[in-house]
């Protein structure tokens, strides 16, 4: 006996009776059921490019035939279908922990408050951490909670709309279908913008989806009508199919358009990092280099920075790259490339996808004793990242990877000790003069125009094309130029930094330039950006032989970007001389010596206190603002500086409060002036009745309102001792024979006081200082009365056969109504 | 000229009088009293219609009783003849003319049990007399006399062998409303009392003719406001535009109302009337006055419905006009 209404009791005929279901599905309920899964499956298959494995699907999966077999269940019982959504919310958090926190230890798979905890974080939160990471995700970590989500939702939507019992035949047949693309649209909306399997989402979700659309809709259309003519049929599935193309394709040109044009979320979402805040590591350069003597403990010259296994000598190996100048640095920036492109510091699991050609590299890299900071260097283009310390999986967590770059970083430092493995491919990054540079244009600093008159200068034998001008520079530079770290007795005068100051007038238009990598690099990348032809500087190393990398290694080069968007490495010895300086005497000719100080700087040198850490920075933070506090003056002199504190952000806002409630009160006491000195006694007798009943809706009372009802029908709904008679008195004054006298309006003002005040005693001080600043009053009330019983067209037994009437008429009763409430309210200030 | 307090207070009393008095014999349901003793002083006539058994002829019988004055009861049956109600020319040979042979309508208060059984023609031989309070026979016109007071009964389930009554002469009737049942204390207190077969019989008179007479012309000089008098202009309009509604209020139907309105005000005391008066007396006035479509018939409207859809629509004053 399926799927027909059984009678609990059919004795008298009279109760009521329960409409149940088999337990096993019927024939119609397996077809609902095997087109979800499918369904569920191929919108689950969106998210194949942004997990490694399979992990995701069959999770997923999972939770779909969970949520299918709950809602079978549960509609087989009778019960509403929120029941399911009750028990797919504890079946999710009860099984999300031993299904998707494996790998985060044991006490992570019993369901604990822990556990609980960290799946509802992941299913709010995690689709943040999804958007922000660099695809694939590692398919065994955390964020399987939302294949987990995804599937329960595909289930429970898909056949939860499947049973909604719909009177509208052709809707029946839409609504799953509509629910399971919209799961599909999900997907795809958090997947990524190369994905692999176009055709099945598109192609293949829509055939499926259209069979199930055509038989449901045959089977709504046959249990409703006895089906319906051939003909019928014909036009329906005609405007089906129209109406699906309408749709698709419009949606299908956003979501599942080309590479460029593809719409996904994570285009929207900012990566919640800013690069920008850690100081630049071109401008600490001058601790790699040799201080001949001098003893300075954040020298790393002769310290082992890092030691490589794997990378054969003579290869370059990045520490960072900074693509942006801003007038005083060369920094590294999150949007390195024009457009849409995967230019920004993201969140990467243990493999990336880079797609690169070139020779793969497999190294393992340990910190040494002279590395700090978050650059965490790499070779070539990142393909896997293994972190080998102790802390391997919080070091993993917050690694994060540009991979127009090719930078590394993380964020919460990285220690002397530390150990890693990857893997990478090596691009052809060989300049040679063939290369044809790249005809995008980078903008520079106004600060930067300085550059403009020696670059024009020194390539104006060169011709026209771009890299070979940039070459002529590079040359010019070389040849001109002379080498020096600015340690030496008489060649403390070549102070580092790059600024605009230090890269003008004391590099490139001083009598003698002179600087070292930093000062050589910063301006081989702006006369190349000048020219036309991207440009970068990269701060790195060359592995020596045994790969033992010390101060003495760090180099920093130029990377012009070509024409077919790869970046081409412009060697530091091609635009650096190494010739020193001819011994100078400053220009101020006075004697060097111990207390002689080489004059200072307009623009202080970047600090060379090197790359700093997470910590480091809160660290200085914390001291910074400890020394404000001690330094600073209070807002108001004399006082101290927390007084100032507290004005700002506690008396300010209580200050607007009170100003907001004090508008409130004042408003109150201009409607209550209004009124008590309305042009008319009759006005005022009215008035005054319609302060007792704003009254009474401050303090909560629940009065009728609205132009049906009388003052006689208030009253009876006011919890006060003297309403009724109060009524009947204005009432009696308003429309009584004789006109009524000022001073009876007075009196009756004051009895009306008096019942406010006796109903404001009736009630706590709380409440009544609630009602002095409550908006109930001030709100208008509903425009038809509640006390009566039928108020509305709707509550006619059969509003359908009112329908067709009721709009037109009511809507002229309305403007009617708004006369004669003008007519009668004349006078009388509300 | 305006009716004073004091008038008003006398009016008062008097009526809270007769309405105890009546209150003898209908037990627990005073507000139905008040609307006959309100059909009563305005000069009107009452139509019940409620099912069998629920007191319609014994609060018709106690009205009768309360008042000083005489009362007869129709039986209308099929066979009812006009001149069994209006009375009848009799040549007297001794006297060699024509003599009058008054009916059964010439009394104070006449009880016309189960109107609705008597043929149109024998029901419109009421049409003259409930609205002129004169009857016509022979060209020769009867006065019935004042107060004259009409209270018919039907009853609304029996159709067989019954005669709807015409709306020109439901307009007659200034009021219409039912009895209903007693409530549960009305009952038992109707129970413990059942060796009383006649309750009508312990009412006695309280009040006279020329009392009833006096009583109706100061419910004459109760003030309408102007904005009163609109508010029930409004709901004459409104009523004419209502959905569902084949048949509004008639110009008659709003004298009735404002009619009834200053006696019912006068019955609280009062010298005026106020937008309470005319909402809460609109279904008793309104209700056998507004024909409704037969789409509202299908469509389960009764014309209670209409009527609370009617006032909700429009917005009864709240302050005087012309101050």
């Amino acid at each position: 006996m399926r799927n027909t209404p059984r009678a609990s009791t059919a004795t008298t005929g009279t109760r009521t009776r329960v409409r149940s279901h088999a337990l096993l599905p019927d024939r119609h309920s397996w077809v609902d059921i095997g087109f979800t899964l499918v369904l569920a499956a191929m919108a689950l298959s969106a998210l194949g490019t942004s997990f490694t494995g399979s992990s995701y699907l069959v999770v997923g999966l999972l939770g779909a035939v969970i949520a299918v077999t709950v809602t079978h269940l549960t509609r087989a019982a009778g019960w509403p279908i929120i029941s399911a959504a009750v028990i797919c919310l504890v079946l999710f958090f009860l099984l999300g922990g031993p299904l998707c926190l494996r790998s985060l230890g044991d006490s992570s798979v019993l369901p604990g408050a822990s556990t609980l905890g960290r799946v509802a974080d992941q299913a709010i939160f995690g689709w943040k951490d999804l958007l922000t990471t660099l695809p694939p995700i590692d398919g065994d970590g955390p964020l399987l909670v939302l294949p987990w989500l995804s599937g329960m939702l595909a289930g429970l939507v898909g056949l939860g709309l499947a049973h909604l019992p719909v009177r509208r035949a052709w809707l029946a047949a839409v609504l799953p279908v509509l629910g399971m693309t919209a799961v599909l649209s999900g997907a795809i909306l958090v997947g990524v913008r190369h994905p692999q399997s176009l055709l099945l989402q598109g192609s293949v979700f829509a055939g499926v989806a259209l069979a199930w659309l055509a038989v449901r809709a045959r089977r709504a259309s046959a249990a409703v009508q006895g089906g319906s003519t051939s003909y019928v049929r014909a036009v329906g599935a005609v405007a089906m199919l129209a109406l699906a193309a309408g749709v698709a394709f419009p949606a299908s040109a956003v979501l599942a358009g080309d590479d460029d044009e593809r719409a996904v979320a994570r285009n929207w979402v900012e990566p919640p990092f800013d690069i920008g805040r850690y100081p630049s590591p071109l401008a600490g350069f001058r601790k790699y280099v040799d201080l001949k003597g001098r003893n300075d403990p954040s020298n790393v010259y002769d310290k082992t920075l890092l030691e490589v296994e794997g990378v054969e000598a003579g290869r370059l190996i990045r520490f960072a790259t900074m693509d942006r100048y801003d007038g005083m640095v060369w920094g590294a920036s999150d949007n390195a490339l024009p457009g849409p492109a995967d230019d920004s510091f993201q969140r990467v699991s243990s493999t990336i996808d880079n797609p690169v050609d070139g020779e793969e590299v497999e190294a393992t890299v340990t910190l040494g004793e002279g590395w700090s900071g978050v650059w965490l260097p790499t070779v070539g283009a990142l393909q896997s990242m293994t972190f080998e310390t102790s802390d391997a999986r919080a070091k993993a967590e917050v690694f994060r990877y540009n991979l127009a770059t090719s930078t590394a970083v993380v964020p919460s430092g990285l220690q002397p000790g530390d150990r890693y493995s990857f893997t990478a491919v090596q691009p052809d990054d060989v300049l040679t003069p063939e290369t044809v540079g790249s005809a995008e244009t980078a903008s520079l600093p106004p600060g930067a125009a300085f550059i403009q008159g020696p670059a024009e200068k020194w390539t104006e034998k060169a011709g026209t094309d771009p890299m070979d001008r940039v070459l002529a520079a590079a040359e010019h530079l070389k040849s001109e130029g002379r080498y020096s770290d600015g340690i030496g007795r008489t060649e403390r005068i070549y102070v580092g930094g790059h600024s605009v100051w230090r890269l003008s007038d004391e590099f490139v238009n001083a009598p003698q330039i002179v600087g070292n990598d930093e000062q050589y690099a910063a301006t081989m990348a702006l006369i190349a950006n000048e020219i036309g032809v991207p440009a970068r500087v990269v701060l790195g190393a060359v592995v020596p032989e045994g790969g033992r990398v010390t101060g003495k290694e760090v180099q920093a080069w130029v990377e012009l970007r070509a024409a077919d968007g790869s970046w081409r490495t412009l060697p530091t010895e091609s635009f650096m001389s190494t010739t020193p300086p001819a011994d100078q005497v400053p220009e101020t000719n006075t004697p060097m010596s111990g207390t002689v100080i080489p004059p200072p700087n307009p623009i202080p040198p970047p600090s060379d206190a090197g790359e700093q850490s997470d910590a480091d920075l809160k660290e200085r933070k914390a001291t910074r603002k400890n020394s404000e506090e001690d330094e600073e003056e209070g807002i108001i002199p004399g006082l101290p500086a927390w007084v100032g504190v507290v004005l700002t952000y506690v008396a300010l806002p209580v200050l607007v409060v009170a100003l907001l409630l004090g508008a409130v009160v004042g408003l109150k006491a201009w409607r209550r002036h209004r009124r008590r000195r309305a042009d008319s006694a009759s006005a005022r007798f009215v008035g005054a009745w319609r302060e007792l009943v704003d009254h009474a809706r401050d303090l909560g009372q629940v009065v009728p309102l609205g132009p049906s009802v009388t003052r006689r029908e208030q009253s009876v709904a006011l919890v006060s001792a003297g309403a009724t008679t109060l009524a009947r008195r204005a009432d009696n004054s308003v429309f009584g024979p004789r006109v009524p006298e000022d001073a009876a309006a007075a009196t009756y003002w004051e009895s009306i006081d008096a019942e406010r005040r006796a109903m404001s005693r009736e009630v706590t001080r709380w409440q009544r200082l609630r009602a002095a600043v409550s908006l109930r009053s001030l709100r208008r009330g509903s425009r038809r009365g509640s006390v009566r019983a039928v108020t509305a067209p709707s509550d006619i037994a059969d509003p359908a056969a009112a329908a067709p009437t009721a709009p037109g008429r009511f809507a002229g009763l309305a403007g009617r109504r708004r006369g004669l409430a003008d007519w009668r309210s004349r006078g009388t200030p509300e | 000229m305006t009716i004073s307090h004091e008038q008003a207070e006398w009016f008062k009393s008097t009526f809270d009088q007769l309405t105890d008095n009546m209150e003898k014999a209908v037990l627990g349901k005073r507000h139905v009293v008040r609307l006959a003793l309100t059909c009563l002083l305005s000069e009107g006539h009452v139509l019940l219609e409620d099912f069998p058994g629920t007191g319609k002829t014994m609060l018709a019988r106690a009205l009768a009783n309360t008042v000083q004055g005489s009362h007869a009861r129709i039986q209308f049956t099929p066979d009812l003849l006009p001149s069994d109600v209006i009375g009848v020319t009799v040549y007297d040979q001794h006297k060699g003319t024509f003599e009058f042979h008054p009916g059964p309508i010439f009394h104070t208060i006449v009880l016309a049990d189960e109107i609705n059984r008597a043929s149109p023609k024998t029901q419109s031989a009421l049409l003259e007399v409930m609205e002129e309070g004169r009857v016509t026979v022979d060209g020769v016109a009867h006065p019935v006399g004042k107060p004259f007071l009409v209270i018919a009964t039907q009853n609304p389930i029996e159709q067989a062998g019954t005669y709807r009554l015409p709306e020109a002469q439901l307009d007659r009737f200034l009021m219409k409303t039912a009895v209903g049942y007693p409530d549960r204390q009305a009952t038992v207190e109707l129970l413990n009392n059942a060796a009383v077969r006649d309750r009508a019989s312990l009412v006695t008179p309280v009040i006279t003719a020329a009392t009833i007479a006096q009583m109706s012309g100061l419910a004459d000089q109760v003030y309408v406001d102007p904005a009163v008098v609109g508010y029930v202009a409004e709901l004459a309009e409104e009523s004419r535009r209502q959905p569902h509604v084949k048949l509004g209020l008639s110009p008659r139907g709003c004298l009735a109302l404002v009619r009834v309105a200053k006696t019912w005000a006068a019955a609280d005391g009062r010298d005026h009337v106020v937008p309470d008066d005319i909402k809460e007396l609109a279904e008793p006035v309104l209700s056998h006055r507004l024909l409704l479509d037969a789409e509202a018939q299908f469509s389960g409207i009764d014309v209670q419905t209409v009527i609370s859809r009617l006032l909700d629509s429009v917005a009864p004053p709240t302050d005087r006009v012309g101050v």
